[in-house]
This record gives C-alpha cells, structure tokens and sequence, in this order.
C-alpha cells in the first residue's frame, strides 16, 4: 500500500474535521473490527436548498485506489439512484473525477462537485437512460421523481 | 589548428560553468549555516564572518563569468579567424595566462585544459584573487541582489516584522519590492500531501510546487507528467523539477512560528 494514500488520507480527515460544508459528513468506514478503514469513506451529501433536491441527505461512497491520489476514487451513489449522470450500479459520471480527476481536488471539493451535479445534471453525458428521457421530454414528471427520491434519503445522526 | 583550439576552450568554458556551480553551491551552504547559527545567536561574530565569506563567493563569480566571456569572445575569434590570433585584447590575467600558455606550449593546450580540470588551481587563484578585495569592493559588494536575499533570509528566523536594509542600497526599489513579496504569508501545504512541503520542488514549466517524493510518484514510468495543480494544464518531466531552497526556508521558519505559538488556542491538534 502506498503511504502517499494513507498519509494524504489522514490529511484529508484532519482537514474535513477542522472545516468542512454545513450539512455534509465525510469519515472512513468503521470496519467489522471497528477500525476505520482509510480507504473507503462514508459521506452525506444535502440537496441544495430551493431546488427538488432539498431535504435529502444522498449517501455517497468513495473507494480510493491505492495509487490515490494519482489515482481518483470511485464514486458511488446507492444503486439505482435516480440521476442523469449516475450509472445503475450508483457510479457517478462526473468530469472532476473523471478525466478531469487532478491529484490535488480535496474530498471536500469531490463532496461540493457532487453536490452541485445533482440539481446540475449533464445531458451531454447520460448515464442513466430513464431519469435521461425523463429529464428531456417531461420535467414535471422528472422532477416529481427527485422529490420523492429525496424522501428516501433523510437527514440521519452523523 | 582551429579545431583544436575551440575544443579546448568549449572545455575550459564548460570548467567555468562548473565553478559557477561549485561557487553557486558554496554559497548554499553559507546560506544553510547562517540560518542554523540565527536560531541560536544572529548577533554572533561567525554571523559577519560568514557574510564576508558569501560575499568573497560573489566577488569571485565576477571573476568567473568575466573569465568566461571572455573565453566566449575568443572562441568565437578564432572561428571567425578574421584577424591574427595573437592580437586578440584579453582583459584579464587569467585568461591571458591560459592563453599564452596554450600558444607558447603549441600543441600542449591539452596540459592547460587538464589543469584547469583540477579545481585545486582555480581555488589557489581564488585565495589569490580574495586577498586583493578591498574593502570598498566588499562594501560595493553588500548591495548584491543575492547578498540581500541571504540577509533577508537570516532576518526571518527570528523576526516576523518586515526586513529593513542595513546595507542602504539603491533607490530603484527593485530589491525592495522582492522583500515585500516574500515576507507576506505564504502558502507551505504541498497539493499532494495537504502537508507542509517536505523537500519542495518547483516545476520550471509553471512555478507550481510540490513535495519531491509525491510529485515522483506521479511519473510512475513516464518521462512527463501532467501537472497536479488544479486550473493547470502544463506537463513537466523530472529534469525539470527544481529544489526550491527558497521553500526550504520558509517551511522551517513557518514551522518555528508554530511551535512557538503552539499554546496558541486556535492551534489544537484534532483528537476527536
Ligand atoms: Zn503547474
């Protein structure tokens, strides 16, 4: 393992614990024997308010390589998540993660990136092909769709 | 003939660059001791003595890039073999001593070149030249850009108040506006580790920085990399990652800061 990674993560989580955007979380994962696993982080994600996407807090998983942050993480929503831009099995398509993925984008910026992506989807890059059609050919419908996503994703203790 | 000739001065011109470097790092080193000796006396007489040393190194370059010009100019004379070679006007001694020698010994220029090859002369040549500075020359000497910056340099290990040039100096303010750059706080977190650099390294192609081991990794295997700084889309190859020695000094007279302020609430390490 490369202790780039763990030590880079390790900074990532005493920076998110200093400062961080109000209503998000973001640790590692408590492992079965309830040691933090450094290379799979649980975080929350809000809807912003004003838009279809409020009230939810949207789980969101990153699993980092061990080349990270050569490397980027791989981002996933829950499966089946209803979004343009996310794939069946919950992996976001997103440029800052993507090809655009730089070594020095923070955990907190991948968190805002995801944010801003939810009520910001890009038709260019469809990857989810009903929340696509419904997207282009019927917004009420659509965004009926993401109001009761909301509903399933609570704000929980964190 | 010629060919001979400009292959030996190409040789006594790359010995030249080598002795910038030599010098170049000499005053590295003072730089290094200077900034250990300021965190326990700045007051102290080995402080000026070191000064002067610094500045002896300056002096010489003068005499070096002179030196090498000088070369320069007759290689580029006798390529051109406009006129004959021994009314060439050289400036200085030195040159002038390789020079005669080299036409005197004929086809013995090789002898010349293999002893200006032992840097062991050149630093006979440099006790030597040193034992001539006047003081005048030493004083002219105290207002060199990179004099100043090794002054500055000492300053901020002890104090966090703005430099103020002892050495007068000149009123073009170029020298000032550096120091005012410089003293501002700067950023010591490397993109890579979020942590403060650890032997910083500048990319000549963008400026960006980076802690050395880190920005490694990225290559990897390849010759180049893209550059990790958000916003840019330069791509570098290892030879083009300088030591920043500026960094170097900033990283350890920011972290001195620190743990001075360390009762300092707002500075808690994190236990939760
Ligand atoms: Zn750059």
């Amino acid at each position: 393992m490369s202790d780039l990674a763990l030590s880079r993560l390790a900074e990532e989580r005493k920076s998110w614990r200093k400062d961080h955007p109000i209503g998000f979380f973001a640790r590692p994962q408590a492992g079965a024997d309830g040691v933090a696993n450094m290379m799979i982080w649980d975080c929350g994600i809000p809807g912003k308010d004003g838009t279809p996407w409020e009230g939810g807090l949207y789980p969101l998983t990153l699993k980092f390589p061990k080349e990270y942050p050569v490397k980027a993480p791989l981002c996933l929503l829950p499966p089946g998540f209803f979004h343009v831009n996310v794939f069946d099995n919950g992996q976001i398509c997103l440029s800052i993660i993507g090809d655009g993925w730089k070594p020095t984008i923070s955990i907190k910026q991948i968190c805002l990136g995801v944010q801003d992506l939810l009520d910001n989807p890009n038709p260019n890059s469809p990857a989810n092909s009903s929340a696509y059609d419904s997207f282009k050919k019927n917004k009420a419908a659509y965004t009926e769709k993401v109001k009761q996503q909301a509903k399933k994703f609570p704000p929980q203790e964190s | 003939m010629g060919e001979v000739y400009t292959a030996d001065l190409d040789q006594l011109i790359r010995n030249y660059d080598k002795l910038a470097q030599l010098s170049q790092n000499q005053r590295y080193n003072i730089l290094q001791s200077a900034l250990s000796l300021a965190e326990f006396d700045e007051t102290s007489d080995m402080m000026a003595q070191l000064d002067t040393s610094f500045l002896e190194t300056l002096y010489i370059d003068s005499f070096i890039t002179a030196y090498k010009a000088d070369l320069q100019s007759l290689r580029q004379y006798i390529e051109s073999r406009n006129a004959a070679i021994n009314k060439i006007v050289i400036t200085n001694t030195i040159s002038i001593y390789f020079y005669s020698r080299s036409l005197k010994r004929g086809q013995a220029q090789q002898a010349a070149v293999a002893q200006m090859r032992d840097f062991q002369e050149f630093i006979t040549h440099s006790e030597m030249i040193k034992s001539k500075i006047t003081p005048q020359q030493l004083a002219n000497l105290r207002k060199n850009r990179e004099f100043k910056e090794l002054k500055h340099q000492i300053w901020k290990v002890n104090h966090d108040e703005p430099y103020q040039d002892q050495e007068g100096g000149d009123q073009n303010g170029d020298d000032e506006e550096d120091i005012v750059l410089s003293s501002q706080s700067v950023n010591i977190i490397c993109p890579l580790t979020k942590k403060p650099f650890e032997h910083p390294v500048k990319s000549s192609v963008c400026g960006h920085m980076f802690s050395r081991d880190a920005i490694y990794s990225m290559f990897r295997n390849n010759a180049q990399t893209q550059c990790p700084q958000i916003g840019c889309s330069k791509a570098f190859s290892k030879s083009q990652l300088e030591r920043s020695v500026d960094m170097e000094s900033t990283v350890k007279r920011e972290l001195r800061k620190r743990s001075r302020s360390q009762k300092d609430p707002d500075n808690i390490t994190d236990l939760s």
